[in-house]
């Protein structure tokens, strides 16, 4: 299997931090299709790391490139087309879905890269399917539910025909049903995935495998089950044992 | 202070909104020069908080409320060209959608509400801040608590002149009743404009974009703006100044001195509206200015000196990102 | 909030017109009564009569219609009332009061008939500036999300306030306006990182 994401050696420093590293030598790959989980206590660089795959940060592109997407290396130069090979999705949809309506929104990411007319509607109606949106496109974002307008995000994500998706805590705020859907939609869908998360059990259906971070560290990489059943780890680093696991049901 | 249709004549309205572009001209270019990609978010984020802020009530007394305006305090957190579109924003959907201001007089508004009241009171704002001897933060709260009730003022002022300059209401009853009902009113824009910068100093310091050197998107506009401003008020304020040959040869009567007859250069305006003790109204309100400017001054001065301690030693480090 | 009644309008005949003739429509009624004469005449009637035809096909309702009416009625009687000082002025007064009404009824009109993506197409078509298109349109779509947040601050404020209200309003009030500034600042930077995710210039 080839390499979706490869990282090598990252590290980054916030500017405002004069002490200590928000990531620290940073080394890791996603193989083409894996699930993989990034896990750790708030503060540990999740949401950082995030944005170096979309080459948000840091604000000027390093020469020497520590980040690889489908083999190619993310420098100033492949920036645009790196950046477009990468789904971000946010945490809040209220940042990502700016537009007056659903259809404008979801058409912005295709329209950056020069899509028009009628290949652009039709792409835009696929990734609303690809959600289970279809005939939203007249909606107003305040009028949506918070599951609504994060599955609206998606698919103005998938619009832009990545090659791997980065979500930033996909379920934070659904409610148990909200999460459930949005677990089976992401199961539907191919491609990489990395995904930032506090929620476990989503980890335990989703994810092959899990990083754990902690103070901009990598402080252990595993299979999933074997991983998350290590008590002494989880609670370590600000995690804890998912409850599937602790009884060992798994959940449907 | 949002002019409905109907109290503004063809002449006045068109010439306001020529006013109004002008400004809007300059606080486009000013901010095409300036202001980063990164910062444009920011314009339409600002211009929703400026709504919301707008939709609070503030108790004033005895059951009744008051909002805030807020174009003061735009310009002192974005920079004075920033606010001027940001505030033309807002005016515009308020016309637009809430039928709030009349849509011919958007223009009018905009100059008074979004030119006259967000320049003056940033000019004011930056002057008084740099005249001062005060620990930095306490002069900021200070000078934008004064500029704040200095803007209301003055935006009134401009507005009374487009409702005399129309003949809708004459100068000697629209100047008085304008500027000295928004004296009382600026008290309240003005005290809340510099809660507000306090209570933002208190957690991020930077963001009070326009205390900096160049706030948002500044520069050049300086002198496009008080020229604007300059012409502006010319056009509104100045035919109606000649009245004060009048109110002031009134006080002398009234004092007891003996006044030469000093016929003023065009008729006095209708409606001698006489006040006992003083000579005419626009004399007493210019009086009252002129103590009520000391006054919201030393307010102001007052304010920051009580209030401010609280920030004690300036946050050096800011909050460390998670 | 006021955008939510327009979502119980209807297809009427009004609403189904080109945005830029009804702002057209709007613009040349609003004119000319502004620029009739300062005597209520029978040239008064021609945008009154204009108004009360499109009204009912524009199903607006009634209630609707007088209480923004009213809200600003107060403003326009304050101002109208100035030149009242004078009693030859008085039918400048009255026809202050008839030009106000007829303007701001045609305005509600066009509010109540053309959704606000629309007006916004036609200031795009009209070649407004497009840093104010922009911020217009931010604004609008995020007003209710701040309008939320302020709320929900306020209540979170008022659950921890148990004397008379008056005294810490003012502070309570200034704090949350800070606080909202702070979070616009932060989300408008989330935001300029999402458009910039999505390719962006």
């Amino acid at each position: 299997m080839s390499t979706a994401v490869e990282v090598r050696q990252l590290s980054y420093g916030y500017p405002q931090m004069p002490s200590g590293l928000a990531l620290d030598r940073l080394s890791f790959t996603v193989a083409e299709n894996e699930c993989i989980a990034v896990l750790g206590p708030n503060g540990a660089g999740k949401s950082t790391l995030l944005l170096h795959l979309n080459g948000l940060l840091p604000e000027h592109p390093p020469r020497e490139p520590n980040i690889w997407i489908a083999g190619q290396p993310l420098t100033a130069k492949t920036l645009d087309t790196v950046r477009q090979r990468v789904g971000l999705l946010f945490q809040d949809p209220d940042d990502q879905l700016i537009s007056a309506t659903v259809f404008e929104d979801v058409s912005f990411g295709p329209r950056q890269m020069g899509r028009d007319g009628l290949p652009l509607r039709e792409l835009v109606e696929q990734s609303l399917g690809l959600v289970g949106l279809r005939g939203f496109e007249d909606r107003e974002p305040h009028r949506l539910s918070h599951g609504e307008k994060r599955r609206v995000c998606l698919a103005g994500v998938l619009a832009c025909q990545p090659t791997v998706l980065v979500l930033d805590e996909p379920t934070s705020d659904l409610d148990p049903r909200g999460r459930r859907e949005f677990k089976h939609l992401l199961q539907s869908l191919p491609g990489a995935k990395i995904i930032a998360t506090h929620d476990l059990e989503l980890v335990v259906d989703l994810c092959s495998r899990v990083l754990i971070l902690d103070e901009g560290k990598l402080v252990a990489e595993g299979q999933t089950v074997p991983l998350l059943s290590n008590e002494t780890l989880m609670l370590a680093h600000g995690l804890e044992k998912p409850h599937s696991l602790l009884h060992r049901h798994p959940h449907g | 202070m949002h002019l409905p249709d109907g109290f503004l004549d063809a002449r006045t309205a068109l010439l306001a909104t020529g006013a109004a572009a002008g400004g809007v001209g300059i606080a486009l270019r000013q901010v095409r020069n300036s202001l980063e990609p990164r910062q444009m978010p920011m314009l339409g984020l600002a211009a929703a908080f400026v709504f919301a802020a707008q939709m609070l009530n503030f108790p004033v007394a005895w059951g009744t409320s008051g909002h805030l305006v807020g174009g003061v305090l735009t310009a002192v957190l974005l920079g004075p060209s920033a606010a001027v579109l940001v505030m033309t924003c807002v005016l515009m959907v308020q016309c637009l959608m809430f039928a709030d201001g009349g849509l011919m007089a958007l223009g009018a508004n905009v100059f008074n509400m979004g030119i006259v009241n967000v320049c003056s009171g940033y000019f004011v704002f930056r002057a008084t801040r740099s005249l001062i001897r005060m620990e930095e933060s306490r002069a900021t709260v200070f000078a934008a608590a004064f500029a704040g009730w200095f803007g209301t003022v003055l935006a009134s002022i401009s507005c009374a002149g487009q409702l005399a300059l129309s003949k809708t209401v004459p100068w000697s009853l629209a100047f008085p009743a304008m500027a000295n009902v928004h004296m009382i009113i600026g008290v309240g824009e003005g005290l809340a404009t510099g809660l507000v910068v306090m209570a933002v100093l208190r957690t991020r310091p930077q963001l009070v974009a326009g205390a900096r050197e160049q706030g948002l998107a500044a520069g050049v506009g300086f002198m496009g703006y008080g020229l604007l401003l300059a012409l502006g008020l010319a056009v509104f304020v100045a035919p109606f100044a000649c009245a004060w040959p009048d109110g002031l040869e009134g006080v002398a009567r009234a004092m007891g001195f003996a006044s030469k007859a000093v016929p003023g250069p065009l008729p006095a305006p209708l409606a001698d509206y006489q006040l006992p003790f003083i000579g005419s109204a626009t004399a007493a309100t210019g009086i009252a200015g002129v103590i009520g400017t000391v006054l919201a001054f030393v307010a102001a001065y007052a304010l920051a000196r009580a209030l401010v301690p609280v920030l004690g030693t300036p946050k050096k480090d800011a909050r460390s990102e998670t | 909030m006021h955008v939510q009644k327009l979502e119980a309008r209807r297809r009427t005949l009004v609403s189904g017109a080109w945005p830029r003739l009804k702002l057209v429509g709007a613009l040349v009624i609003i004119t000319g009564t502004a620029l009739l004469p300062r005597r209520i005449g029978a040239l008064y009637l021609l945008p009154t009569i204009a108004l009360m035809v499109l009204w009912p096909l524009s199903r607006m309702p009634l209630g609707y219609t007088l209480r923004r009416l009213v809200v600003v009625e107060v403003f326009i009687l304050g101002i109208a009332l100035l030149s009242l000082v004078t009693p030859s002025a008085a039918p400048v007064f009255f026809s202050a009061l008839a030009k106000s009404n007829l303007c701001i009824f045609t305005m509600l009109l066009l509010t109540w008939t053309t959704p606000f993506h629309e007006i916004l197409e036609e200031l795009r078509r009209l070649r407004l500036p497009s840093v104010m298109l922009t911020t217009l349109a931010l604004m609008y779509r995020y007003l209710p999300v701040l309008a939320e947040e302020s709320r929900r601050m306020q209540r979170a404020r008022a659950s921890r306030t148990f004397r008379r209200r008056n005294r810490l309003a003012w502070h309570n009030l200034t704090t949350i306006i800070g606080q909202l500034f702070v979070r616009s600042a932060e989300r408008a930077e989330r935001i300029y990182l999402a458009m910039c995710s999505r390719g962006w210039k």
